[in-house]
């Protein structure tokens, strides 16, 4: 995992001697920006962090529904007939917005809603709040692995589940 | 979840330790609380500058009002491997912030060789010190910057960090700290330029 740290916190005696150090120093460094008054400025990035990883939470869903049925990218997409570059770009290309056509026929085959489709796949500018948190929680649990262990099947069913009690 | 380590930061009201968590990684939550409770009072602060200063009162500008932690938290999820952030809560607030770029600066004390650079450090600013205010908790400060320190160490950096400190930060890394100094930095908005060396980072380090 990126985060992950094997180090000890500090102790009480390194602490007693930072906050001796500290006094009343600020310790801010980084860039100063021109001064704007605006009343949200996180807010719009924020949306779009979520936004990135929604599209990844849709890449990697596809990529495992796939791969859970042993089909080939190229079996699918004939299966689907659709072309298979798109579904290559769908599973590798976070953020490609595939046509609506091809968004229809992936959520027929993997007896999805449409509507749900649509909305990971980016296609509509807001995104129903239940399912964004759904999709964000499975986005965070989720990685884009070749096969599937049981953990991950479990989830992705428990994921797929919530996709199909959307309301349509 | 995320990762984290138990940490400990000295209430200064209540003249006592308590106990607080260095996330690894800022979660929503954390930009959340700077939306909606750092950011307020910076800018009730960036107000209240000039009529204190008028008065006589000592203190810097608030310099920091308008970082974007999103945006720096969005340039990191593009681009995982080039950035640790992390941030500090006590009982469920978010304390301090920070994010560390490991990608593309060198040190201009050892000419060539990676380090840390500390991108952005923050602290809320019932954290800092303000005229007829006490700090609400000292510690935090150091914490990140004792984890900016441990991250050079686990990049293979040997505790090599760089940063910039706002004016306001400068009594803090030139004189207290005594970080390598390099003077106002031309390329950076005319911002001091401050390294630890691999052995001044050891001795901040030092548990002793």
């Amino acid at each position: 995992m990126k985060f992950m740290k094997t180090g000890t916190p500090p102790t009480r005696e390194w602490l007693m001697k930072a906050v001796e150090l500290e006094a009343d120093c600020d310790i801010s460094a980084g860039p100063v920006l021109p001064v704007v008054e605006v009343s949200c400025p996180a807010s719009a990035a924020l949306v779009e962090v979520k936004r990135e990883k929604v599209h990844e939470a849709f890449s990697i869903l596809m990529r495992q529904l796939r791969l859970e049925q042993n089909l080939t990218v190229e079996e699918l997409a004939h299966q689907i007939e659709v072309e298979p570059e798109q579904l290559h770009r769908i599973e590798r290309h976070v953020g490609f917005k595939p046509p609506p056509r091809t968004l229809h026929r992936l959520a027929d085959w993997h007896r999805l809603p449409v509507k749900a489709v649509i909305q990971m796949a980016g296609g509509v500018k807001r995104m129903n709040r239940s399912l964004e948190e759904s999709v964000l929680c499975f986005a965070a649990k989720s990685e884009s692995f070749e096969r599937l262990n049981s953990d991950e099947k479990r989830l992705l069913n428990e994921f797929v589940q919530c996709l199909r009690e959307q309301e349509e | 979840m995320r990762p984290s380590l138990p940490v400990e930061v000295f209430a200064v009201a209540e003249q006592k330790w308590v106990a607080g968590t260095l996330f690894f990684g800022i979660a929503e939550h954390n930009l959340e609380h700077y939306e909606q409770k750092w950011l307020p009072e910076l800018l009730k602060r960036r107000r209240e500058t000039p009529k204190l200063l008028k008065a006589g009162h000592e203190i810097a500008a608030v310099e920091d009002a308008h970082w974007d932690w999103a945006k720096k938290m969005l340039r990191e999820h593009r681009a995982p491997l080039g950035f640790r952030s992390c941030a500090v809560e006590v009982e469920g607030e978010t304390e301090g912030l920070m994010q560390v770029e490991l990608a593309t600066h060198r040190s201009r004390a050892n000419k060539n060789l990676n380090l840390a650079y500390v991108d952005y450090i923050s602290i809320a600013p019932w954290n800092r010190p303000w005229p007829g205010q006490l700090k609400r908790f000292k510690g935090v400060g150091s914490i990140l910057l004792r984890e900016a320190i441990r991250t050079s160490m686990d990049e293979g950096f040997r505790g090599r960090i760089g940063l910039h400190s706002l004016p306001g930060a400068l009594t803090w890394y030139r004189d207290t700290l005594r970080m390598k100094a390099f003077g106002a930095d031309q390329d950076y908005q005319g911002l001091h330029y401050f390294e630890f060396t691999e052995e001044q980072a050891e001795r901040f380090m030092d548990e002793k």
